[in-house]
Formats: structure tokens, sequence, C-alpha cells
């Protein structure tokens, strides 16, 4: 069958065909893949039948009932505490059509940090994961994901969630290798002071092809977001990144800021960006930039005097990005993990 | 007590004023293959014209209307009357020829002064036909051409119109661009010969006087190798309390190192639907310069294009929107890289006020054989008031490594540290406050000519009284 994910929220011209994606011949999802943790004392974990937290989600709503009809049980992970140890989740896909479903709750004044580890068992496979948030007043919620996938792999990650005053959410993804990956993320900052901190990094190489649709959707006063994304396109490899700031009326003192900053290193990539601000309030400030393309030519030639060749400072500049915001992981075994897959 | 500022709306009493056209030969209100032939004869159309435009409007039954952008649930092509001929219409190169009401309405709007004074030559519309048209005899002796676009359809020029008619915007390309091949009337033809530069400019100026009625212009305008033209269009209607449409196309071709410079000042009434479509196709080395202000319309819907043909051709693209009361503006631009080393620059302002909504929306396409090419952008909207909306819907699509693009764009109010900065230096706010916004639309105003720039400033009637916010 084929489903329609990503839609942006305010529509442009069709000719351009980035008002969403069309995803061909999506496999029923069948099961639940195999997922290793240990929950660190503080967070409680519970197993639904549905998810408990109504929100969005950034795919929309064909990715959800994709992921409702394979009728997998939802793991719930909640804390009320200030969890400092790590809940890590690593995910086993192995080439069969798997789902996941995981709620995220943080309790007011709680803090919880959760690492998932998209790894895969076979080249060839499919898999989709959902992950609802919800984070109390005054609380943080970080979420580091990596993704290491088979090289046919295809790959959809599916997020939504709700802020209470004051509450963060950080959302830190890496791409790193897999066919076909489809991301979204919605975040209702309705809340005042609610915020979204999203840095996102991507290596793409052969025929790869990532999709995103990121929603920043401000109600609540003073409400913040930040979105960076940086990547790096090799071979034919093609991107696609939505990323929505969406000023409601009454979000008096809102700041949205999106950055994205793609290097191209190959004549056949193809990258397409529609970075959106949407606004229905004057009290706001909303900024976005894009910087796309080779690297630029008076740091080659520096480079190059310095007896480095041109090959290796592409290397080194991609690994560079990728590292600039794998850097921003606070623990550092994560982000020794990461240096040893780009190391790969 | 904290006096609000009240940013004024413009002040259209200027163009209000209209005469009765109970003389003027009307089609009937709708579209049918009858209504098109109808025009067809009227305009005494070569044969592969009216085929032409039946074609376009069975392609105008076959496109839906777009599922982005504004509503234009209030247009109804059903009470659309699409041919409007003044009374006693004929195309003259002397005011004193045209019918005294007409001639009035122009004098109103200060053309005839403006050519005098400041203008190469002269087109003027009303309604569906032209009434006026002329050039200088020095610019006519330079080899370049200005005539309404009938007459080149039949005299020397035919095989020129038909080689470029709807060439680079085929009906096919959406819902009112067929509609526009079907029901189209009146425009102007431009040839600028190689090598030529047009000094002072040449303007165009289009009203549309019938309440109800459409108005369907084709502009084409050819400046040959290594040539230079500044055209300006002007257009203003009085409000109704009907629907009115405005369909026009405007074709431009610029040959290898050539410049063209086209000005745009829309001014129509707030009773408008502008579903204008503007596009330019710039070969080597040559050069297109977009500046355009929009005022007017209840609904815009206007993106002018270029498509970069030739290997170095650049084009620049500096506009302001202004939306006030009732009004629903979406504007941008389009931008196609198809060869290698081309550039391009998009400089935009968009003020949203009283409830207005703007909306700034463009395309980058980079194709894969335009190597070395760069384009960048800047976007800045300012938001008046809490009751109006302002968007930004960019898109960028590249599809070579050797590319280098940015883009930035800005939404906010009036900053706070700005105009104390100023008051610190002396002004008062009230000042600090009319500088600000004066000068956030400068990017237009200084790009076009000073009487040009003047009647922009008009346009925009800012009246800045005590503290925005």
């Amino acid at each position: 069958m084929d489903v329609k994910v990503n839609q942006i929220p305010a529509l442009t011209w069709n000719w351009l065909r980035m008002n969403e994606l069309t995803v061909k011949e999506v496999k029923a999802l069948q099961g639940e893949s195999s997922v290793s943790y240990s929950t660190p004392a503080g967070i409680v974990e519970k197993s639904n039948q549905d998810f408990t937290i109504d929100t969005k989600t950034g795919m929309g709503e064909n990715m959800e009932k994709l992921l409702k009809e394979s009728a997998v049980l939802v793991h719930s992970f909640e804390t009320s505490d200030k969890v400092q140890e790590v809940l890590k989740l690593d995910y086993k896909f192995d080439g069969n059509a798997t789902a996941n479903a995981v709620e995220l709750k943080v309790a007011d004044n709680a803090e919880m940090t959760v690492f998932m580890d998209f790894r895969s068992e076979e080249e060839a496979g499919d898999a989709a994961i959902e992950t609802r948030y919800e984070i109390g007043e005054n609380a943080h919620l970080t979420l580091i994901q990596v993704q290491y996938l088979g090289d046919k792999f295809r790959f959809y990650n599916n997020i939504g969630g709700e802020h209470a005053e004051n509450g963060k959410f950080t959302l830190i993804q890496l791409v790193l290798k897999g066919d076909q990956s489809y991301y979204g993320n919605y975040s209702g900052l309705h809340a005042k002071k609610s915020e979204l901190e999203t840095k996102i990094a991507y290596m793409l190489k052969d025929e790869n092809f990532l999709d995103m649709n990121y929603d920043a959707d401000h109600t609540g006063k003073k409400s913040l977001c930040d979105i960076q994304v940086s990547g790096v396109l090799r071979n034919q490899s093609r991107k696609l990144f939505r990323g929505t700031i969406d000023f409601h009326r009454g979000c008096a003192g809102a700041v949205g800021a999106e950055m994205e900053d793609v290097l191209l290193m190959d004549e056949s990539v193809r990258n397409q960006t529609i970075p959106i601000i949407l606004c229905d309030e004057e009290d706001v400030s909303g900024t976005h930039g894009a910087s796309i393309g080779r690297l630029d030519e008076g740091m080659m030639f520096y480079m190059q005097s310095r007896g480095i060749k041109e090959e290796a400072i592409y290397e080194m500049m991609a690994k560079a990005k990728i590292e600039a915001i794998a850097n921003q992981i606070p623990q550092e075994e994560i982000r020794e993990e990461v240096r040893q897959l780009l190391e790969k | 007590m904290k006096e609000k500022t009240r940013v004024e709306d413009i002040d259209r009493s200027l163009y209000d004023f209209r005469f009765e056209e109970k003389d003027a030969f009307k089609v009937e209100e709708g579209l049918t293959p009858d209504i098109v032939r109808q025009i067809s004869k009227e305009k005494n159309d070569p044969e592969w014209m009216t085929e032409f435009r039946l074609k376009s409007l069975e392609k105008y039954n076959e496109i839906p209307v777009p599922d982005w952008g504004p509503s234009i649930e209030g247009l109804d092509m059903n009470n659309i009357v699409t041919y409007v001929r003044p009374k006693d219409n004929k195309m003259v190169k002397d005011w004193e020829e045209v019918p005294t009401d007409i001639r009035d309405t122009f004098q109103k709007l200060g053309i005839p002064q403006a050519e005098r004074e400041s203008l190469a030559g002269v087109g003027a519309q009303f309604d569906s036909e032209l009434v006026y048209h002329n050039v200088k005899d020095e610019v006519a002796a330079q080899g370049v051409i200005y005539t309404d676009l009938e007459s080149a359809l039949h005299g020397e020029y035919a095989d020129m119109i038909k080689e470029h008619f709807m060439k680079l915007v085929p009906p096919t390309d959406h819902k009112f661009a067929a509609l526009h091949g079907a029901v189209w009337s009146g425009g102007s033809f431009v040839y600028v010969p190689p090598g030529v530069s047009v000094e002072i400019p040449l303007q165009s100026y289009f009203r549309l006087n019938a309440p109800g009625a459409g108005q369907f212009e084709h502009t084409l305008i050819i400046v040959d190798e290594g040539a230079y033209l500044h055209f300006i269009e002007g257009c203003s209607a009085p409000k109704y309390n009907v629907a009115n449409l405005h369909a026009g196309c405007v074709e431009l071709f610029v040959g290898k190192n050539a410049t063209l410079r086209y000005s745009t000042i829309e001014n129509w009434s707030k009773n408008m639907y502008n579903l204008n479509t503007k596009r330019a196709r710039v070969e080597e080395g040559g050069k297109v310069e977009w500046i355009s202000g929009s005022f007017g319309s209840h609904v815009s819907y206007l993106y002018p294009m270029s498509v970069l043909q030739g290997e170095g051709a650049r084009c620049e693209f500096t506009s302001v929107t202004f939306a006030g009361h009732g009004q629903n503006l979406d504007t941008g631009t389009k931008v196609v890289h198809n060869a290698p080393n081309t550039s391009s620059y998009i400089n935009t302002r968009s003020i949203s006020k009283d409830g207005g909504i703007s909306t700034f929306r463009s395309a980058v396409v980079v194709n894969k054989n335009a190597k070395g090419s760069k384009s960048a952008a800047s976007c800045e909207s300012l938001m008046v008031d809490n009751i109006s909306r302002s968007d930004t819907i960019p898109a960028m699509d590249i599809r070579t490594d050797d590319a280098d693009i940015g883009h930035e764009a800005k939404i906010g109010r009036i900053s706070d540290e700005t105009v104390f900065y100023l008051m610190s230096r002396g002004m008062s706010e009230e000042d600090a406050r009319a500088l600000i916004v004066r000068g956030f639309a400068d990017n237009v105003g200084k790009e076009l000519p000073l009487e040009y720039a003047v009647e922009m400033n008009n346009l925009i009637g800012l009246e800045m009284k005590g503290s925005i916010g």
C-alpha cells in the first residue's frame, strides 16, 4: 500500500513535490522487534494496549494508523525523579516489517534521558517506531537517537508530544546508515516557557533517502524552539527537510529559530529544504537560515596548502559535521559509541 | 496613557472614482466556448489564435483550483464578464483623441503628465482594450517597437508573436494561465533591437473600470542581445461590492547580455482577485530585475518567475507587500537555475496590519547542469499589530553539489531596542517608529525612479502617531 506522510501545515506548489511524501509499497507492520534495556532506578515501566498520551505526531495520522494496526504493546517509561542514569533502549531489527511503540512521561520537576540505538541484523527490512512524550512543569526530557541500519533498510521514526509550563524537550538524532529513512516530530509548545531543542545530523550515501518533517507548534507564551540540522550528502543520495515554526495567536514573547547546513559532496546528490515560519502573533521573533553547498574554496585552498589531499579534506569535514552535533550529547559513553560508528 | 499607533490604510480615494460604462460593449457573464469564440471574433483573431483560445478553455475546465494559497471561493467565474470594450474604442496615439471620460480617468491617475515628464512611451488599457499607445520618436527611431499586442498580431511582427505567445507560460501551467489563454485581450508588445539601450522607461497602465469584470491583458517583451529596457507596469481600479478578476500574463524574453528591469506598482481595489502570471527567460549573460510593490487586491497570487537559461544569466527580485484590512496577499518568486554560473538574489519585505494576511512564498530550483550557480535570499516580515498574519514558505531544490545557496528569513515586530536607540539620539518615539517602518519598505523604493518611489510612499500612506504596540 502507499502511505502519505510528513505533510507540512501550510501547503505550497504541488509541482515541487515537497508538501508531503507518498511512501510506496509500505508493508503492513507485524509484531514487535527485539529491544533490550535495563530500567534505571527511578523510572517505572508499564505496558499498555494503546497510547495514553494524546498528541499529534510529526509524520501524521496515516503513520499513526499504520502503527496502530500492528497492535503492538506500548511500552511506557515514566519518572517523577531527576534520573541521572540514561535509559538505553537497544533495538535490533530483523528482516521483517516490525513496529515499536514507546511513551516517555516526565513528571513535574523531573528529568530523564533516553538513548535509542537503532541497529539491524539484516541488510534489508522495514521497521517503524512511534514515540510519544509528555513533559511536566519544569521537567526536562532528553531523547537521543542513533540510526545505524543495513544498506537496504527502510525505517520510519515518528515522534510527538506535549509540554507543560517550562517543560523542555531536547531531541538529538543522528542518521548514520540506512537506505530509506522517514523522520517526523511534533512538539506541542502550548504552555508558558515550554521549550524544544532539536539537533539533527545525517550522513547519506549511495541512493539513500531521508525525508523529514519537524513541527514546533507554539501557543504558549514565551515558548522557545531551536531546530538545527546539519548533514552530508554523497553519491546519489537525496534528502528533504521540512521544518515549521508555527506561532499561533497568544504565544506572545515566543522565539523560534531554525538553521540548516548541508554539505554537498557529489554531483548527483539532491537536497530539498522548506523551512516555514507561520506567524499569527505580533510579539514573536522567528528566524530561519539555510546554507547549502560545497566546501568553502578558501578553506579548501588553506587545507590543501597544508598538505592535505582533497579527498581527505572532504572526509574530515563530513565527519566534523556529524561530530559537531554528536559532541552535544552529554554522555561520554554515547559520544564514544558514535565516534566508533563514524570510524567504521 | 500610552497611545496606540495607527498605521493608516492606503488612501484609495484617488483611485475610487469611476464612470458609467453603460455604452460599453460586453460579452455575457461566464465562460463558455461560445463566449470565447465571440471574443475571438471581436478581436479579429487569426485562425490559430481562435483554436488556441478554445484549447485553453478546455485546459481551464480540466485543471483544478489550487489546493494551496488563499481562498478564492468568492470568485465565481459565472459572474465575471471576460470582455468589456469601452464605447467608441479605438487605439490612438494622441491623448486628445481618447474619449473624454476615459482621458479624464488617466489624467486623474497622472499618466499623461508622467509620459511628458519621465517616460519614453506609454500604453493605457481601459477594461479589455488599449485606448492609447505612443512611443517617443527618438526611441522609435532606434528601432524600438512598443505597440499593442493585437496590432502586432496582425502586422509585420505576427510571426514573432506566434513564436513567443504563451510559450513561457503555457495554458497548461495552471488554471488561471489557461483562463488567460482563453480570454486574453489587450496588453503590449515591446521589442528592443540588439545593442539598443532605452535610457528612460516605458510604461503600461491598466485600469479596470467595469464592475464584475475581468482584465486579461498580455504583455510580451523581447529584449534582444546586449539591449537594455526598463518597463513599468501600473494598475488600479475603483472599488465595487462585486468581485473583479485580473488574470494577466507577462512573458519576458531577455537576450544574450541584455538587461530588463520590470517594475510594478500594483494597486488594485480591494475587491480584486489578482491571479497574475509573470515569467522571464534569460539567456547567456543576461539579467532580469523584478521590482514589485503589492498594495492592492483582496486576494493576490503573484510570483514572478525567472528561468535562467543561459550561462551566467542573473536575476534580482526586490519586493514589498503591504497587506491591510480584508487583504490576503500571497506573493513571492520562483527561480530556476538552468545553466552554469547563474545567480539569483531575492530581497523581500512584507508588512501586515489591521487583520491583513501576507505570505511570502518562493522556490529556488538549481538543476543538475547549473554548476557554479549561486542564490541568496533574504525575506523579512513585520507584524504591525496582533490581529494580522504573516507566513513565510520558501522552498529550495538543489540538484548539484556545485552550488552555493543561502537563505535567511526573519519575522518580528518593531524592535523596542531600536526605538530606544533612536530616541536616545533625540528623536520622538513617534518619529522613530515612523522611520523604522518607512526604512523597512525602502528596499523597493530605492530601486524605483524617483517619481515612482514618491508614488509608492504615497501609497503606503503611513501615518504614525504615538507608539506601535
